[in-house]
């Protein structure tokens, strides 16, 4: 075949070469054989890469339909490695799913999947087309797809969550979107509000909202999760979860939030307060379009509810962290005004940051006195990795406060052992080591 | 090449024994499908996936074919018309018919898709999307996706009288057009 050879006048000889095996079938009285290595083969990498939850081959096979735009822009920025959430480990970026078809047809949903060198699983939940997930937007022939980028977008559902000691995260989320999979734009069904005359008001809807017309179920229930058993449109369907993460995504019509009511009841039922009786997020399933989930310790009926731990808690076989003691960080810590506004500290780091469970805190404490503010401070945090012995520098400053003597107070913060979905280090944690600077006088 | 100047319903026919018949109707129709494909998808070569695979099916149907009334270009572009709807439902370009027939996937080179960018060019349907709306679109459903008068009236919900008229002030915006950008 002559490379000077049109794409078009290449595929008309292969249309040619295929009239002319259909034209010798007939004579022989055959049915058509298929001579079709090529699609046969690729065929079945679909078939087999779709058995075991991952997708790159997929899109080998299916060619793209829609145009591909801009694409959703990330919360924060892009991912770094050793800040905040952290940067995608190498290798862990994968697809668990990408077949999961939607009611109405048309490109299927997918989950992405990846987790950080700080400690964090993430996954990003959209429509799939040519190896990429994101938002559908548009419709019709001018349908496009925004692809999400690594990291935690805009719109749409995604997020990243903390892993245990074994390395696996546990979340249940209960989203509305659109079809398309955003979920800014959709007028999330929320609770009723009191005003302060008591009447109840609707709550406050995104401008040009539209109404949501999918659920999406999606999460990770871990490696001892076995089965899932889930109502799609109100029809029990019961799955497996995928992989060591215990991933699920379920997708369907909009399913109304259970709602119950709240404080005073009304004799008119449609005057009373309601509240969702259901999380949207939670550490383990808590919405009632999850019926049941087989653990390997046994069976977690889920009822709905609105804690945070979800209807499975005690199931979720969450490997604690180790914890930090008040003599593995104590360290002196030195702090000296740089000028009359900003004040260097300088601490040892006996205890490394490796993730974003824990870190250390300054907290910059105002001399208390006459004509002075009293329980005012400022809290500065240091939360990027340092390893354990290295010496913690950090510059703050004292701008919001007036020229005077300053006490610096170091904490070592860490999470709680237990499990939570924000695992970050709230708690105050161990002293590693108080100063005092005068500055600015 | 010398063109065949036999008619697409002849060409069909004779392709049931005749492999050379089919080769000169895609010859004959390749980028006016091609073109009907780009319209409607945003990357050449999804559309080139579709031509292929809408003559793939022609191809299957061939032993089936009989002359109709209505024109075989007709008969065509109703196979695109399937294959696009039956592609944008499942997300993805239908394989059926060229896995069934074991054809080979067309591997785009350097420069490929510019040349067919202008294989899929033509500018009568360029000048068509300056046509007013309802003009525009009678226009290339009759004569690009060959619907029938009838089939018009009946979608739009018009008589064929209303159709016909709109057809032909559609041309002959369009003639006017065409020649004064080639002038």
């Amino acid at each position: 075949m002559s490379r000077t050879q049109s794409p078009l006048d290449r595929l008309g000889a292969e249309l040619e070469a295929a009239a002319t095996r259909q034209i010798a079938t007939a004579r022989a009285g055959a049915a058509p054989m298929r001579r079709g290595r090529w699609w046969a083969r690729h065929t079945l990498i679909a078939i087999l890469v779709v058995g075991v939850g991952s997708a790159g081959a997929v899109a080998v096979a299916a060619t793209a339909l829609l145009g591909h735009g801009k694409p959703v822009p990330l919360r924060g920025g892009a991912p770094v490695a050793g800040r905040s959430n952290g940067a995608p480990t190498a290798g862990s970026i994968r697809f668990l799913t990408t077949s999961v078809p939607d009611p109405d047809g048309g490109a299927p949903w997918a989950m992405r999947y990846w987790t950080t060198d700080r400690g964090y699983a993430c996954f990003q939940v959209g429509r799939y087309d040519a190896g990429r997930v994101g938002l559908l937007s548009g419709a019709g022939a001018a349908r496009v797809l925004h692809p999400m980028q690594i990291g935690t977008s805009r719109d749409g559902v995604s997020g990243c969550y903390p892993v245990d000691g074994a390395g696996h995260a546990r979340i249940a989320l209960h989203e509305p979107t659109a079809a398309g999979a955003a979920t800014n734009t959709v007028c999330q069904d929320n609770v009723l509000a009191v005003d302060r005359a008591g009447h109840t008001v609707p709550a406050r809807f995104p401008r040009g909202c539209s109404p949501p017309t999918r659920t999406v179920d999606v999460g990770l229930l871990g490696p001892a999760a076995r089965s899932l058993t889930v109502a799609v449109d109100g029809k029990p369907r019961t799955i497996r979860p995928i992989g060591p993460e215990g991933a699920y995504l379920v997708v369907q019509r909009y399913v109304k939030p259970l709602r119950k009511a709240v404080g005073f009841q009304h004799r008119d039922v449609s005057m009373n307060v309601t509240e969702n009786a259901e999380a949207w997020l939670a550490l383990s399933p808590a919405a009632h379009t999850i019926r049941r989930i087989v653990y390997d310790d046994g069976i977690c009926r889920v009822y709905p509810t609105t804690i945070e731990q979800g209807a499975c808690f005690r199931h979720l076989a969450w490997v604690r962290l180790p914890a930090v003691t008040p003599g593995d960080v104590r360290a002196p810590v030195r702090a000296w005004a740089v000028d009359d506004k900003r004040i260097r500290v300088r601490f040892t780091a006996r205890q490394a940051v490796t993730d974003r469970r824990s870190g250390y805190s300054i907290a910059l404490i105002p001399e208390r006195g006459p004509g002075k503010p009293r329980h005012d401070f400022t809290v500065y945090e240091y939360d990027h990795d340092i390893r354990a012995g290295a010496i913690a520098r950090k510059t703050i400053s004292r701008e919001a406060y007036p020229a005077g003597r300053f006490t610096i107070r170091v904490r070592f913060r860490t999470a709680p052992s237990t499990p939570s979905f924000s695992q970050l280090p709230w708690h105050q944690g161990p002293l590693v080591g108080v100063t005092h600077v005068d500055v600015g006088r | 090449m010398r063109p065949d100047r036999r008619t697409d319903e002849q060409l069909l026919v004779a392709a049931r024994t005749e492999a050379a018949a089919f080769g000169a109707f895609y010859r004959r129709h390749a980028p006016a499908v091609l073109s009907y494909f780009r319209r409607r998808v945003p990357e050449v070569e999804v559309a080139l996936d579709l031509t292929a695979e809408t003559f793939a099916q022609a191809l299957r149907s061939v032993p089936r074919y009989e002359p109709q009334p209505a024109p075989a270009r007709a008969w065509l572009f109703g196979i695109a018309r399937n294959t696009f709807l039956t592609s944008l439902r499942h997300g993805q370009v239908e394989m059926q018919a060229r896995e069934a027939l074991g054809m080979q996937p067309i591997d785009l080179r350097d420069g490929d898709a510019d040349r067919l960018e202008l294989l899929a060019d033509t500018p009568a349907l360029d000048a068509v999307a300056g046509l007013p709306a309802e003009q525009r679109e009678v226009v290339l459903a009759r004569l690009v996706d060959g619907e029938s008068y009838e089939e018009l009236a009946a979608r739009l919900q018009c008589s064929e009288g209303v159709v016909r008229q709109r057809v032909s002030r559609g041309l002959k915006a369009l003639r006017a057009q065409i020649e004064e950008d080639a002038r």
